[in-house]
């Protein structure tokens, strides 16, 4: 511990912090955001979900990517990956009525377009929102079977405000929970809502709005209603955290899993089921408060997670929050699969791109009517498992 | 850990979920009349009433002998134990009375707040010995609801974590034991107005409460849509010197739910607290005409706010009975208004033009 100098007599003489002083913290709201602060974070997580749009997660980390890429015969360079985000940042414009946002890599914070220009300046200038991953990947839980927690805490204030500067309005944050026999334990349950709350108090301290990303896995062969039951545990606890934890509800986004069944589950379920396990579960724990629900795409291929999208936004409940998507694979697996590294696929692979965004944009409000003629990627299931990023 | 083991079935699930919704119809909010016999010594003190059995019965049917008017305005009628099994003049059980208007009728099933220890004079309460038989025999008897109130207070100290969680989880403990036996639990974790603070604080302890009422209702494997919410109003206490609007309560309170009380739950019926029978009216009208998404009911659950009046203009005399029934009547109709946000009048509150809710931020 810093040595500090010693105080002074007025200091000493300062009274010795009572047990009254600790109790009389119990229920004070104490300063966290001002007015100004709030309207800001409000105003941004509104823009990201704004009616019909949703968020690409172009966050792969460099593994991630080597896996991506090494599917597509396509060497895991950074030239490579630089490449193919600029693919999807320059294509055209029309992109931006069905985007909102955009979740970043670190390093491609800070790569630019082949113009010259940066990715941030870029994607903001077509007015879509900044945003970054700032996990630091998982960690396991010791006397757990197998589950963990996210890291990822040390130094996010000062990371936050730097990324703040470098063009960067909200972050996000993927911990990652499982089904199976003992699974999620109270223990993953809990520490994982614990540090999704920390995560987010940081990030709005900085200006930048909290993605929270429980992610609860699809591998396993439960059915539907054990993960809607799973899904409303880890949801409940989550809210509580952030409650506890004072973070700003409204300044907030939500990215969970659609309630499915597990992969190797026997029992098939139709996208309306799908979507009333998944609303009915969100109703029960997700305060109207949030602005914006965007889910993850877990394992589903590009046309199953829109399908599924579009039948969320037709459930016959009241659903006070917006619900978008915030889709990486189902986004990109058809401009991967037209892209395989070469610069003449370019219009191709934007083209592919620019189809789902507009597929989910509709699906987004409900609007999306499936022709059933899909692209033979766009069915191909995007599900490995145990997937870790 | 999470696997599921049954609690209800689909049907027990829609059946709660029906009565919870007939119980906030539009237009409709819930007369509470369950005063304890301690509680009505007090009412009856104030104007100058005996508290016998007999008196208390008399005054119940004052309120229960109202015409049809009612029967758009109230949805349901909260009980005490002694009255779900007394008669009016003509030998008709004031269950009857009730169920035959299309009124549902609900019991008061706690017993009363205990004491924590080691803390300042903070209390839970208690009641769940024998719960599931009791509740058992008040669904036979008539009823298809029933409350359960904790109180919570605001000091420098309070309230304590103890308190928040003593107390959310008894009423999880509550409303588990209803939903067995098909009766829809109303919660009401009422944080007193009591105190010197300002809205703000209210609005805190508030959002703190119900996060907390609402992880035990999960823990609890509650089912919420067959649940319903009776939660104080956010205000000021009652010697905080600052004055506020009808709307800034109204923004502070939708605020504070929007944050806390999930979609899922069917309907919030506000309790009165120390509110008079107008102020409690406009407030319930500002909270329904406030610009913030509302996905829940937001309606009533008045004691004193619906028969101050009725109490008054009765005062024990049978000659006044009529006039009596009148006030609650006219009660009654006003909230209804209310709680659709239609209510105009109010001698004590300014212009009766469009209000101003002011910026959300600021809450």
């Amino acid at each position: 511990m810093l040595k500090m100098e010693l105080p002074g007599r007025r200091e000493r003489r300062r009274p010795q912090r009572t047990f009254m002083d600790v109790m009389r913290r119990m229920t004070h709201p104490f300063p966290s955001l001002s007015p100004e602060q709030k309207r800001e974070l409000s105003d941004i997580a509104q823009r990201i979900v704004a009616p019909g749009k949703g968020i690409l997660a172009a966050d792969e980390s460099t593994g991630t990517m080597a896996k991506r890429l090494q599917k597509i015969n396509v060497e895991n360079t950074e030239e490579n990956r630089r490449s193919f985000r600029d693919i999807l940042f320059t294509s055209d414009a029309s992109f931006s009525n069905c985007v909102g946002g955009i979740i970043f890599f670190h390093e491609t914070l800070y790569q630019k377009s082949d113009s010259g220009k940066l990715f941030p300046q870029l994607v903001k200038e077509k007015g879509i929102v900044v945003g970054i991953k700032v996990d630091k990947g998982t960690a396991g839980l010791m006397g757990t079977d197998g589950e963990t927690t996210t890291q990822g805490l040390d130094g996010l204030s000062e990371r936050c405000a730097q990324y703040k500067k470098d063009g960067c309005d909200f972050a996000k944050w993927r911990c990652v929970l499982k089904i199976s026999d003992g699974c999620p334990s109270a223990l993953a349950i809990a520490e994982n809502a614990n540090v999704l709350a920390r995560y987010a108090s940081i990030c709005q301290q900085n200006g930048l709005v909290p993605i929270v990303e429980p992610e609860i896995l699809p591998d396993g062969d439960h059915d539907l209603q054990r993960c809607q039951y799973a899904t409303e545990k880890v949801l409940a606890a989550v809210y509580k955290a952030l409650s506890d934890h004072h973070v700003y509800l409204e300044g907030t986004l939500l990215k969970p899993n659609m309630v499915t069944a597990g992969h190797s589950c026997t029992k098939k379920y139709t996208p309306q089921e799908v979507a009333m396990a998944t609303v009915t579960a969100l109703r029960r724990t997700v305060p109207a408060s949030v602005p914006g629900i965007c889910f993850l795409s877990g394992g589903q291929s590009e046309e199953e997670a829109s399908v599924n999208l579009n039948a969320i936004n037709q459930v016959p409940l009241h659903r006070p929050w917006k619900l978008t998507f915030s889709y990486g694979r189902a986004l990109q697996a058809s401009a991967l699969a037209a892209w395989k590294g070469k610069a003449e696929n370019r219009a191709a692979t934007q083209q592919a791109f620019v189809t789902r965004a507009k597929i989910n944009g509709l699906a987004s409000k409900g609007e999306y009517k499936p022709t059933g003629a899909a692209a033979q990627a766009s069915t191909q299931s995007l599900y490995t498992a145990s997937y870790v990023y | 850990m999470t696997h599921q083991f049954p609690t209800i079935s689909e049907a027990q699930k829609r059946e709660l979920h029906e009565t919870a919704l007939r119980i906030v119809s539009p237009g409709k909010g819930i007369l509470a009349a369950d005063e304890s016999v301690g509680s009505m010594a007090k009412r009856l003190a104030q104007v100058g009433v005996e508290n016998t059995e007999e008196n208390r019965r008399q005054y119940r049917q004052i309120l229960f002998s109202a015409d049809d008017r009612i029967n758009s305005c109230i949805g349901g009628v909260i009980f005490f134990h002694e009255t779900l099994y007394q008669h009016s003049d003509n030998g008709v059980p004031f269950v009857k009375m009730i169920r035959d208007r299309g009124i549902l009728v609900g019991v008061k099933v706690d017993k009363g707040v205990v004491p924590l220890a080691g803390t300042c004079g903070e209390t839970t309460t208690q009641g769940l010995d024998g719960l599931s038989e009791r509740c058992a025999q008040y669904k036979k008897d008539g009823a298809v609801f029933a409350k359960w109130r904790c109180v919570l207070k605001i000091s420098d100290v309070n309230p304590s974590k103890l308190a928040i969680t003593e107390n959310a989880n008894v009423l999880a403990r509550y409303s588990s034991i209803c939903q067995q036996h098909g009766i829809v639990p109303v919660i009401e974790p009422e944080i007193l107005p009591d105190g010197d603070h300002d809205l703000k604080r209210c609005q805190y302890v508030t959002e703190k409460v119900l996060a907390a009422v609402y992880k035990a209702m999960s823990d609890h494997h509650v089912y919420l849509e067959g649940t319903l919410l009776k939660p104080n109003m956010v205000t000021p206490g009652h010697s905080c010197s600052t004055k506020y609007s009808p709307e800034e309560v109204a923004m502070a309170t939708l605020t504070a739910l929007r944050r806390t009380v999930p979609p899922a739950v069917t309907g919030i019926a506000f309790l009165s607290g120390g509110q008079s029978e107008e102020e409690a009216s406009i407030h319930l009208n500002a909270i329904n005409n406030c610009p913030l998404p509302k996905p829940w009911v937001l309606t009533f659950s008045f004691g004193r706010a619906l028969q101050a009046s009725a109490l008054r203009a009765w005062r024990g005399h049978k000659e006044n009975e009529k006039a009596a029934t009148e006030q609650f009547i006219k009660r009654a109709e006003v909230n209804s208004l209310a709680c659709q946000g239609k209510y105009t009048g109010g001698d004590n509150y300014g212009e009766d033009g469009q209000r101003i809710y002011g910026s959300c931020h600021a809450y």
